[in-house]
């Protein structure tokens, strides 16, 4: 069964973009062209229901949408535990991005709609009862019993240094967590590597993230820890010790970051977060080419399949905004992410 | 300010209206006194506008890196990192600068934007509010100098007015008055003149 669900993510991976489909996309004068352009592909069944005039959250909706259909055929022909672990996986990134959400509004006292959410139903099922809350203190342990029990200790460092970026590491810190335990439970080891990848990419974000914002690291060890990665094992001691232009070059240590180690210390030195970003965010996907090409039979494929189709989801999500915002192709290519397999 | 008839030619007339020319010339001298300071204060507030230039390039280069975000992050991520900030919340005061009222923009509560989890934005969000708060500084500046303008308008014309018109006419008015009482005294002292010779003649001297 398990070959199954490999032999699927081969199949559905044909429908993935392709980088004549960006170039296509790329040369349109405006959203409409875009959107018409788009539906020539495998997401015409979501593009022709979005309304004439496309909003930024009904084209968000959209990818989603056909996202959530390429992991529903995955799930679908899955063996019970990798059905449960998909889920999970697929899921609960975007159920973490919709909790951000709520956290933030809640912490700057805005209001937010269930609409402007991802339709996600994980652990958090009703999420009328977090924002029907007011406090974000009340938020914080309402998730708390639903699968994110590190955000009470990050609610206590919050309540010191007023940084709700240690909430949001917390939240992604029990998603990886709970992520190591079911393939831990599951037996599935063959994900441990990409996983474990994965949440390093993470890791090394929040690092840097809570340096430049000069946040007491060891106060969020147990947090960072939660992670799970190579590298957080390896390097925490350097990067409680280190600045974070010197600490960059320790990762040195790790072959998969050589390559980005130089513009990563020059992002840095110009605090071109950004551009930080886009390093960590493209490495990531360059891991999730790689597994594709030299795990064709693993489980790993599957989600370095799904993890493409995130990016895809991203570069269209970024040729949109770029559309709206009457951006021409050369200005929009460098954060595109071609993957050339 | 009307001829006075002949009734009025006076001497307490004269006077007045000398004490009046002595009230609007040292009026002129006050008035050009303030308009020489509203140049000068004017020159000074222009002096500091002129960097606006500089501010529109900054914003310029900032609203391409803004674009490069809002692209990247998209809006509705955007929006949801403005959510967790606290709009800010500002004052406007007024000061007196010799009599004019020059607004003053207090910034109450600065917006937190360290609450933004995402670094790029924070960043940005960061130059954008210190580049607000200078538009904020020289935009009240152009609010002061353009009520300066308008107090220099209006002193100007009240200057003219005192120098091409209310002056000349009060001392068209002296002039008149003047010559007036002189052509009064001269007769007084032809008629008592005459009524002297007049008794010679009669006492027979």
């Amino acid at each position: 069964m398990e070959t199954y669900v490999v032999v699927r993510a081969h199949g559905l991976r044909t429908h993935l973009l392709k980088p004549e489909d960006y170039e296509k996309l790329l040369g349109t004068a405006n959203v409409k062209e875009f959107i018409y352009v788009l539906s020539d592909t495998d997401y015409r069944n979501v593009v022709e229901q979005l309304p004439e005039e496309v909003e930024a959250s009904d084209f968000r909706k959209a990818l989603f949408k056909k996202y959530m259909e390429r992991v529903n055929i995955l799930e679908k022909n899955s063996p019970d535990g990798l059905r449960q672990f998909l889920r999970n996986y697929a899921l609960g990134r975007f159920e973490v991005v919709n909790i951000k959400h709520v956290l933030r509004a809640k912490a700057g006292g805005s209001s937010i709609s269930v609409h402007e959410l991802f339709p996600v139903k994980l652990n958090v099922v009703k999420w009328n009862e977090p924002l029907g809350l007011e406090r974000l203190d009340d938020v914080v342990r309402y998730l708390a019993r639903r699968g994110y029990p590190t955000l009470d200790i990050a609610f206590s460092i919050y309540r010191r240094n007023r940084l709700l970026d240690v909430l949001e590491c917390a939240l992604e810190a029990d998603y990886y967590d709970s992520l190591h335990r079911l393939i831990e439970k599951l037996k599935l080891r063959e994900l441990e590597d990409i996983v474990r990848e994965e949440a390093d990419i993470r890791w090394l974000y929040w690092i840097i993230d809570l340096k430049a914002r000069r946040a007491n690291l060891s106060e969020v060890k147990s947090i960072l820890d939660k992670y799970g990665g190579k590298a957080s094992e390896e390097l925490w001691s350097h990067a409680l010790k280190y600045e974070l232009e010197d600490f960059i070059f320790f990762l040195s240590r790790f072959r998969r970051y050589r390559r980005i180690i130089p513009q990563l210390r020059r992002g840095l030195r110009a605090r071109d977060y950004l551009l930080v970003e886009d390093l960590l965010r493209k490495r990531l996907y360059d891991m999730a080419v790689h597994y594709l090409l030299y795990e064709p039979v693993s489980l790993t494929y599957v989600l370095s399949f799904l993890l493409l189709c995130e990016a895809e989801m991203c570069n269209l999500m970024i040729l949109f905004s770029g559309k709206k915002a009457r951006l021409h192709a050369h200005e929009l290519r460098p954060f595109i992410f071609l993957p050339l397999v | 300010m009307s001829l006075p008839s002949q009734a009025s030619a006076t001497l307490g007339t004269l006077l007045r209206l000398r004490e009046q020319l002595q009230l609007v010339r040292r009026g002129k001298e006050i008035l050009e006194m303030k308009r020489d300071q509203l140049i000068r204060e004017i020159y000074r507030l222009l002096d500091e506008i002129k960097r606006r230039s500089e501010l529109d390039e900054e914003f310029t280069a900032l609203y391409s890196r803004m674009k490069e975000a809002y692209m990247v992050r998209g809006p509705d991520e955007i929006s949801s990192y403005s959510r967790a900030v606290s709009k800010p919340s500002f004052r406007v005061l007024y000061e007196s600068l010799m009599g004019v009222r020059i607004p003053h923009i207090d910034i109450l509560k600065e917006p937190d934007l360290d609450k933004i989890t995402d670094p790029a934005l924070r960043e940005l969000a960061k130059e954008l509010w210190e580049l607000m708060k200078k538009t904020i500084a020289i935009g009240s500046k152009e609010m002061a100098v353009e009520n300066l303008s308008h107090e220099l308008a209006y002193i100007n014309r009240v200057v003219n007015s005192l120098e091409k018109n209310i002056i000349p006419q009060l001392q068209e008015n002296i002039r008149y008055i003047e010559v007036r009482i002189q052509e009064i005294t001269l007769s007084e002292f032809v008629r008592i003149k005459k009524i002297r010779d007049l008794l010679h003649k009669r006492r027979g001297i």
